[in-house]
C-alpha cells in the first residue's frame, strides 16, 4: 500500500470511530428526539460514503442498510422503540467490528447476514394494508436532464398521493444531486391502477414496473463512489478489493463494482468536455444559419447528452469535504496543546461533495484560518474563565451546500474582533475618510481586514483580534472564484465564511455588450443589475452616481476601464452592481446579453499578467470572450 | 388547451416558447421579462399555467414561485432552466413546480410537460 493510501486508511480509521461513537451515544439514550436521530443519520451517511470511497464494501453495505432503517424512522416521524434502537446499536457494533478488522489489516469483511433480515423488516414502512405496501419501480428516460431533479419530482408527486411513500435512493441521497437511473418506491393505499394513472402524468420517464417483493436483504446496487485524490494514485492490488461472496453454485466471475482511475484522466475529461461544449455551440450556430430544423433538433439532443455527461464527470470528481478535515484535527490538537489552550473542534458537513480542484485548494486557507483562530482568537483557559466563558473553547468548521455553491465556515467563540478598532485603523491607513467610515456597515468595515498589509501581527494583537494575513486567504479564495467575509462580535468570537463554486471550470456568467464586443462577468460577483433611468443618476464632482435605497453608488464606465469603445446612454443605462476593493460600484455597459454557463480556460503566458481578467472562453458563434474579475479589475 | 403566461428575461426565449406553445394549440396570454412583472401579469390574466425561467434580474424565479404559490396555491408552474441550476431546480420542485424543462428547450419535451402539467389533480 502506498504512503498516500496508508494515510487515507489512517484518516478513515480515525474518522469512522468518531462517527460510530457519536451514533452510539445517541442511540443509547432513551430520550433521543427526531433531531438527534437526524444527527445519527448523518453520522452513518458519512460513514457509508467514507467506507465506499475506501472500497470497504461490506461496511458500506451495512451502513447503507442501517441508513435505510434510520431513514424509515425519519419518514415515520415517530421515535423508535427500545427494540428497534437495540437493532440499530447492534448494527453499529458490527460496523465497529468491521472497522477493527480494517485496523488489523483486513478489508472489514465481517459477516452480518444475521442482521440483514431484521434491518430489512424494520426499515419497512408501517402501512395500513399489511407490512408490505406496493413496490413500484420507475425508470427515468436515458436522456433525462438533471435526473436527480426528475427523481425528486416523481417522489414528491407520489408523496402527494401517499405521505408515507419510501424511496430508494432515499430523498436525502436524491437531494445530493447526481445520477439516478431508476427510482424504487413502496407505496401504501394505492393500487396498480392508481400508480399507473399517476405515472401517466409524469414526463421524462421510460418505464413502470411492479417488482415482486424481493427480500430486502439482497444487496442494493452500489452507487458509483468517488476515487481518492491525487496522493492515492496507484490502484490497490487486487487482493485488497473485497473478496466476492460465495457464488451460489458453479464458478462465476465477479468483477469489482468500483475501479480507481488516475486523477489525470478526470482532468482530461474536463478539458475534453469543454471542447465538446464549444464544438456543440459551433454546430448550433451553423444549424441556425442554415435554418435547418432537423439539425437543430439533433444539436439539441447532443446538448442534453453533453450536459448529462458533464454532470456525471463532475460527480466523479466530487470528493467529500471530510477529506481535508483530518489534517485539521491534528493541527488543532497539536497547536492547542502547544499554546496551552483547550479547544473542542466540531466539524459539520463532512459528506458534502466538492470538486477535487476546489478541495485541493481549500486546504491552505482553512489551515490559515484555523491557525488564526487558535493563535489570536481563542483565549487561554484562565482568561476565558475570568470573563465567564467555559474554559474549553469551541472551534467549528462546517461545509454546507447553498444553492449552486458550497459555503465553508470557520467559527470560534474566542475574543472576536472590535469593529471600532478596525474602523479606526482603516482611517489611520487612509483607506477611508473619517466621515465616510461612519456610514459603513460592520461587514464593510471587516472587509478592510482582507486588504493587503492591513494587519500585521503586532498591530493585530493590539486590536485584540486576529486577521493576520487574511489578504492571503482572500487571494486564494478569489482565485477559486469564491468570496470570503468575516463577522464578529467582541467577546463572542468570529466567523469567516467562504462561499465557493462547486467546480472551477464551468462558470455561470452574465454576458455584457460594449460596442460590438462581449465580456463576461461571473454572476457570483454581481450584486444585481439595473437599467437606470436619468432620475436614478446624479452628477457629482467625483463623477456620476446611482441613487439607491442604500445610498449613492459610484458609476464607472466598464468600457473606459478595459479600453473598449462604448456608448454611454443616459436614457436607460444598463448597470451591473458589483463589489470592488472600494465598496460597491455600478459598472455601466451598453447592453445585457443574457446569462450563460461558460467553460473557462485559464490565460497562458504573458496574457496572465492582464489585470482583472480571470480567463477566456469561446462563444457559440466563435467569438472570444474574456471573463472579468471585478474585484481585481477596479483599483482600490 | 391551456392559457399560458411565459416568464423569461430573454426575448429570444420568450419567442421560442411562444412559437412552440402556440404551435401546440395553447394560448400565450402574456409574456413577462422579470419576476415582478410575472406576479403582476399573473394577477391580471390568471393563466392556467406559467412557464418560469429561474435566473432573471431583479426578482429571480425561485422568489416568484414562492410568492406565487403563497398567493395562489393552485398555480401550476413549469420551470424552464439550465442544468447547471440543479440545486435551484430541486428547490423549485420542493416549492411545488409541476415540472421542469431544461434549456435549450426541446419542443417535444416542452409540449409534453405543458400538456401533462395542465391535467391531473
Amino acid at each position: 500500500m502506498s504512503a498516500g493510501m496508508e494515510r487515507y486508511r489512517k484518516l478513515f480509521l480515525e474518522e469512522s470511530l468518531r462517527h460510530l461513537e457519536a451514533a452510539e451515544e445517541v442511540l443509547g439514550r432513551d430520550a433521543a428526539g427526531p433531531q438527534d436521530l437526524e444527527a445519527v443519520f448523518r453520522e452513518i451517511h458519512s460513514l457509508k460514503g467514507m467506507a465506499g470511497s475506501m472500497g470497504f464494501a461490506a461496511m458500506a453495505e451495512l451502513a447503507h442498510r442501517l441508513e435505510d432503517l434510520l431513514d424509515a424512522w425519519r419518514v415515520r416521524g415517530t421515535v423508535p422503540g427500545a427494540e428497534e434502537r437495540e437493532l440499530a446499536l447492534r448494527a453499529c457494533d458490527r460496523l465497529a467490528e468491521m472497522r477493527d478488522d480494517i485496523a488489523a489489516g483486513g478489508a472489514g469483511d465481517v459477516a452480518w447476514d444475521d442482521l440483514a433480515g431484521h434491518l430489512g423488516r424494520a426499515a419497512e414502512p408501517e402501512g395500513g394494508q399489511g407490512a408490505d405496501g406496493l413496490r413500484v419501480r420507475i425508470h427515468l428516460a436515458p436522456d433525462s436532464g438533471s435526473p436527480a431533479a426528475r427523481a425528486y419530482l416523481i417522489l414528491l408527486r407520489f408523496r402527494e398521493a401517499d405521505p408515507a411513500v419510501t424511496s430508494d435512493p432515499p430523498e436525502a441521497e436524491i437531494l445530493q444531486g447526481g445520477g439516478v437511473e431508476a427510482l424504487d418506491l413502496v407505496v401504501h393505499g394505492l393500487g396498480r391502477a392508481d400508480v399507473e394513472a399517476l405515472y401517466e402524468t409524469l414526463t421524462e420517464v421510460a418505464g413502470l414496473e411492479f417488482p415482486d417483493p424481493a427480500p430486502l436483504s439482497e444487496p442494493a446496487p452500489h452507487a458509483p463512489v468517488p476515487s481518492p485524490p491525487e496522493e492515492a494514485a496507484p490502484p490497490p492490488p487486487p487482493e485488497t478489493s473485497p473478496p466476492p461472496p460465495e457464488p451460489p453454485e458453479g464458478p462465476r466471475v465477479r468483477l469489482p463494482e468500483t475501479v480507481q482511475v488516475p486523477v489525470g484522466i478526470l482532468d482530461s475529461f474536463v478539458d475534453l468536455l469543454g471542447e465538446l461544449t464549444i464544438a456543440r455551440s459551433h454546430i448550433e450556430n451553423s444549424a441556425r444559419r442554415l435554418g435547418s430544423e432537423v439539425l437543430l433538433e439533433e444539436v439539441d439532443r447532443l446538448g442534453r447528452i453533453v450536459r448529462g455527461f458533464h454532470s456525471r464527470v463532475m460527480e466523479l470528481r466530487m470528493l467529500p469535504f471530510g477529506l481535508v478535515v483530518g489534517g485539521l484535527r491534528r493541527l488543532v490538537r497539536d497547536q492547542a496543546a502547544r499554546l496551552g489552550k483547550s479547544v473542542t473542534l466540531e466539524v459539520r458537513g463532512e459528506e458534502i461533495g466538492l470538486d477535487k480542484s476546489i478541495l485541493s485548494r481549500i486546504s491552505d486557507p482553512l489551515v490559515h484560518l484555523v491557525r488564526n483562530a487558535l493563535d489570536h482568537g481563542i483565549e487561554p483557559p484562565k482568561v476565558r474563565e475570568r470573563v465567564g466563558k467555559p474554559a474549553q473553547a469551541l472551534l467549528r468548521i462546517e461545509a454546507e451546500r447553498v444553492r449552486n455553491r458550497v459555503e465553508v465556515r470557520v467559527c470560534d467563540d474566542g475574543k472576536g474582533i472590535d469593529v471600532e478598532a478596525v474602523r479606526r485603523r482603516a482611517v489611520d491607513l487612509g483607506l477611508v475618510t473619517e466621515a465616510d467610515s461612519r456610514s459603513l456597515s460592520p461587514a464593510e468595515i471587516f472587509g478592510f481586514l482582507f486588504r493587503p498589509g492591513f494587519s500585521t501581527r503586532e498591530e493585530v494583537s493590539e486590536l485584540s483580534g486576529r486577521g493576520v494575513g487574511l489578504d492571503v486567504v482572500k487571494a486564494q479564495v478569489d482565485a477559486m472564484g469564491g468570496t470570503v467575509e468575516l463577522t464578529s462580535s467582541p467577546g463572542e468570537g468570529a466567523e469567516v465564511r467562504m462561499s465557493l463554486p462547486l467546480s472551477v471550470a464551468i462558470v455561470p456568467v452574465l454576458l455584457v455588450g460594449l460596442g460590438r464586443r462581449v465580456l463576461a462577468l461571473p454572476t457570483a460577483a454581481i450584486h444585481r443589475t439595473v437599467e437606470a433611468s436619468p432620475r436614478d443618476v446624479r452628477r457629482t464632482p467625483d463623477g456620476h452616481v446611482l441613487l439607491t435605497e442604500k445610498g449613492q453608488v459610484p458609476i464607472a464606465a466598464l468600457g473606459k476601464i478595459v479600453g473598449f469603445p462604448c456608448r454611454t446612454r443616459f436614457e436607460r443605462m444598463p448597470l451591473v452592481l458589483t463589489a470592488s476593493q472600494a465598496g460597491t460600484v455600478a459598472l455601466a455597459v451598453d447592453a445585457f446579453l443574457g446569462e450563460q454557463d461558460l467553460f473557462i480556460k485559464p490565460l497562458k503566458g504573458p496574457l496572465r499578467a492582464l489585470r482583472g481578467v480571470g480567463g477566456y472562453s469561446v462563444l457559440g458563434d466563435g467569438r472570444l470572450v474574456f471573463l472579468l474579475d471585478p474585484p481585481s479589475l477596479l483599483p482600490a | 388547451m391551456s392559457r399560458v403566461l411565459v416568464v423569461d428575461d430573454a426575448a429570444f426565449m420568450r419567442q421560442t416558447l411562444r412559437d412552440v406553445l402556440e404551435g401546440a394549440g395553447h394560448e400565450v396570454v402574456a409574456e413577462a421579462e422579470d419576476g415582478e412583472e410575472a406576479l403582476a401579469l399573473y394577477e391580471t390574466h390568471r393563466p392556467d399555467l406559467v412557464t418560469l425561467d429561474l435566473v432573471m434580474p431583479r426578482m429571480g424565479g425561485i422568489e416568484v414561485l414562492r410568492e406565487l404559490r403563497r398567493r395562489h396555491p393552485e398555480a401550476r408552474v413549469v420551470v424552464c432552466s439550465s442544468v447547471s441550476d440543479e440545486t435551484s431546480i430541486l428547490e423549485a420542485i420542493r416549492l411545488g413546480a409541476r415540472d421542469y424543462v431544461l434549456k435549450p428547450v426541446s419542443a417535444e419535451k416542452l409540449r409534453e410537460a405543458v400538456a401533462k402539467a395542465g391535467r391531473g389533480p
